[in-house]
């Protein structure tokens, strides 16, 4: 790796984990918008930025929002996965590889707990924030 | 009510609509299909026309054409002499869909019309409130368009196209989507905010009654392609009675004309 193995490599396999699911799904969602929402648009004369922030944007936000909670996903398992391989530095994946060195069961259990508690905790913290910022959408 | 003191000084002075030689076709298969031809038409100020036909007779790309949402056609349209090109305030539309944005409350998504109008924030929140006031749905401003039902959401549509003050309102089956009960008591607002207005009214639709109730003409298409068949004036005061005498001669015509005797 051109990075070493300290922080910025993690970093970097991090962020890129995470962005492609983000980037697919926000493509794939405004070239989705609806042709209504673009007329409809046209029709009131709003200028093309207007349309990215007020209509395009918007309107793809689920999508995004779906793309987001993804990406959370994936750059969670990552970066876990990567101080596995890249061990230095603080972290709950490199206490678990000296845990695992030193024969400590208990260290590695805590550990496992805590990387899901965190996950479940992020994911339940995005998905808050993506049903405040989506609250107009009709609820089934 | 004060919809009327500001609205009648300017009213049926602007809002003359000509359209001549007007031709559209759609490629289909390397082949252009045309799909309206030779349409000649002469809209006064303040005029409320109907344009009636069967679906499929070009008539709500008629109305795209006149709102500038497709600019590939031959012919002219001009608005008071002026020829159309592209979109503009001057012309607003309403869909058979409300085409509300979802995202924004009733109040937002009138204002958005607003967006670019050099106005005091005052004025804008001021004429949003008129608009909502004059198609009674004031105390709704905040509800999501989800939460609107089907004849309240195209009520909102139609304060939307109608806050920007247009010299022409486009109305595309804007009640093609309702129920029948909706319908009829949405006609007789339309009626209402047409006589308050007083702006041109070109309503597409292919309800004979509404057609007759509401215009002060009706035009009927012809289908494959699109050409103007007839057009008819209704000699009849705004507001009208439903059970009009004449209108029910008008509606025998027009079915036998469209449907035909078998």
């Amino acid at each position: 790796m051109w990075l070493g193995n300290g922080e910025s490599a993690k970093l970097l396999i991090v962020s890129l984990a995470a962005l492609y699911p983000m980037v697919l799904n926000t493509f794939e969602s405004l070239r989705q918008v609806a042709g209504q929402h673009r007329e409809a648009a046209q029709v009131l004369m709003l200028s093309r930025w207007q349309q990215l922030w007020l209509i395009l944007l918007p309107a793809a936000l689920p999508g995004i929002a779906a793309g987001v909670l993804h990406a959370l996903a994936f750059a969670w398992v990552t970066s876990v996965g990567s101080e596995l391989f890249l061990s230095a530095g603080a972290g709950l994946g490199s206490l678990m590889m000296n845990a695992e060195a030193a024969a400590r069961m208990e260290i590695i259990v805590v550990c496992v707990l805590c990387i899901g508690l965190c996950g479940y905790l992020m994911s339940w913290l995005c998905s808050l924030l993506t049903r405040r910022l989506l609250r107009w959408r009709p609820t089934r | 009510m004060n919809a009327i003191a500001h609205t009648l000084p300017t009213s049926a002075s602007t809002g003359a609509l000509t359209i001549r030689g007007l031709s559209k076709a759609y490629p289909l298969k390397g082949k252009p299909v045309p799909v309206l031809e030779g349409i000649d038409l002469d809209i006064r100020p303040g005029e409320f026309v109907s344009i009636l036909g069967a679906s499929g007779c070009g008539k709500s790309t008629l109305l795209r054409l006149i709102v500038g949402l497709d600019q590939d056609y031959q012919g002219q349209i001009l608005l008071d002499q002026q020829p159309v090109r592209g979109p503009s305030l001057e012309r607003g539309i309403v869909f058979q869909d409300h085409r509300l944005f979802p995202w924004m409350t009733l109040q937002q998504n009138i204002e958005l019309a607003l967006k670019n109008h050099a106005l005091a924030t005052a004025e804008k929140h001021r004429l949003v409130a008129e608009h909502i006031e004059l198609v009674g749905l004031s105390g709704y401003e905040q509800a999501y368009p989800h939460q609107l039902s089907g004849g309240m959401a195209q009520r909102a549509a139609i304060a939307r196209a109608l806050v920007n003050k247009p010299k022409v309102l486009l109305l595309d089956e804007p009640l093609g989507a309702l129920d029948a009960l909706t319908r009829v008591r949405m006609q007789q607002e339309l009626q209402r905010i047409w006589v308050q207005e007083r702006c041109t009214v070109i309503m597409v639709t292919h309800d004979i009654e509404e057609a007759l109730y509401l215009g002060d003409r009706v035009i009927v298409l012809d289908a494959h392609p699109g050409r103007v068949r007839e057009d008819l004036r209704i000699e009849l005061p705004h507001p009208r009675e439903r059970h009009n005498p004449l209108l029910h001669e008008y509606k025998q015509l027009l079915l036998d004309q469209l449907v035909g005797h078998p």
